[in-house]
């Protein structure tokens, strides 16, 4: 009974963080469940592509209204990284549990600096559209996100967004609305593979996918709110205790 | 894009109803793992190909909204957008 509150627990701040701080879920998500709850990496990150297939919903409806989503953009970049998903949850089934929490490790330090130092551009910059300029770019850089995210379990929208925003030179709130609309397509083709591989927990997913619906929607609710920064320093602590904790065992083994 | 054409908020409205359906099955599951009932775990099972069926599903919707736009390009993407995602299956029973 405990476990399921742990699982309920997980689910629901993963998507009330990632709600809040403007994240798919994933990157906090797959942490919680191996570092408190302590699940195996390997049962963590199909249950969290699944979750973020759910909160892709709620999340990416909010930009839909506003028309804040590239639908031709997400249709183009979606068939690459969905590509990129499918390697990605293949290689997970290869690769060593260590290494994939290494290079999650990596994902979570970078999110955590670049969350605390992030100064928002403003949507008052002039608007420049390279779509057609850097597309080929793109597609690429969509196809090895795909393969990081559905390898360590994330949306892969902190790498999606500044991809948006600075290659292809979308407003900052499009690229976070095409991204978070891509996100769900993207993930379903992982937790595809993971689900033909007998590799999903049902019950951990039903109860994590509990808590990200509940979590996903209130973070949605409050990020709309300014993020005072001490709640940013706050959050990168916990980053970098997770990566701390994530990274130490595999560390020792490998050295 | 033809915004007169492409009715985003049907987009929307499904998106809504899947949300729904998923918060009132999966709480629903909850209730049930809390009481130790029998099945649950192939409802939640069904619950994750549900999840699975609902993203095709909108997929479907976006294609053929591109298909009344007239955006012929973006509607055939689509479609191959939806084989790429079946080919997971296929890769799976095929090879």
């Amino acid at each position: 009974m405990t476990e399921q509150f742990i699982y309920v627990a997980c689910g629901l701040s993963a998507g009330l963080l990632g709600g809040y701080l403007g994240l798919g879920g994933g990157i906090v998500m797959v942490p919680f469940l191996t570092v408190i709850a302590g699940l195996d990496i390997k049962i963590a990150v199909p249950v969290s592509v699944t979750a973020i297939v759910v909160n892709s919903f709620s999340a990416s409806n909010e930009y839909l209204k506003k028309g804040m989503v590239d639908l031709e953009l997400v249709i183009i970049l979606s068939i690459f990284m969905v590509m990129g998903n499918i390697t990605g949850s293949n290689l997970n089934r290869i690769i060593p549990a260590n290494y994939t929490k290494l290079i999650l490790t990596v994902l979570l330090v970078y999110t955590a600096f670049s969350l605390l130092k992030g100064k928002q551009p403003t949507e008052q910059l002039p608007f420049k559209s390279n779509k057609g300029k850097y597309i080929m770019v793109s597609t690429v850089l969509a196809y090895f996100t795909g393969i990081l995210a559905g390898l360590v379990g994330i949306g892969g929208g902190i790498i999606l967004v500044p991809l948006l925003y600075l290659v292809i030179g979308l407003p900052l709130t499009t690229a976070r609305g095409t991204s978070s609309f891509m996100i769900g397509f993207s993930s379903a083709a992982a937790s595809a593979v993971y689900l033909l591989n007998g590799m999903i927990d049902y019950k951990i997913a039903a109860e994590v996918i509990l808590g990200i619906i509940i979590g996903g929607k209130l973070g949605g609710y409050f990020g709309t709110t300014a993020k005072p920064i001490v709640v940013k320093i706050l959050f990168f602590i916990v980053m970098l205790y997770l990566a701390y904790k994530m990274s130490y065992q595999p560390l020792m083994e490998l050295l | 894009m033809n915004e007169k054409q492409f009715k985003i908020e049907f987009i929307i409205k499904i998106q809504k109803i899947f949300w729904y359906v998923a918060f009132v099955y999966f709480a629903l599951l909850g209730v049930m793992y809390y009481f130790n009932f029998s099945h649950t775990h192939l409802l939640a099972q069904a619950g994750v190909y549900f999840i699975l069926t609902a993203t095709i599903l909108k997929l479907f919707i976006i294609a053929e909204q591109f298909h009344s736009a007239r955006l012929y390009r973006f509607w055939f993407l689509s479609y191959l957008l939806m084989f790429i995602l079946f080919s997971t299956v296929l890769m799976k029973y095929l090879l």
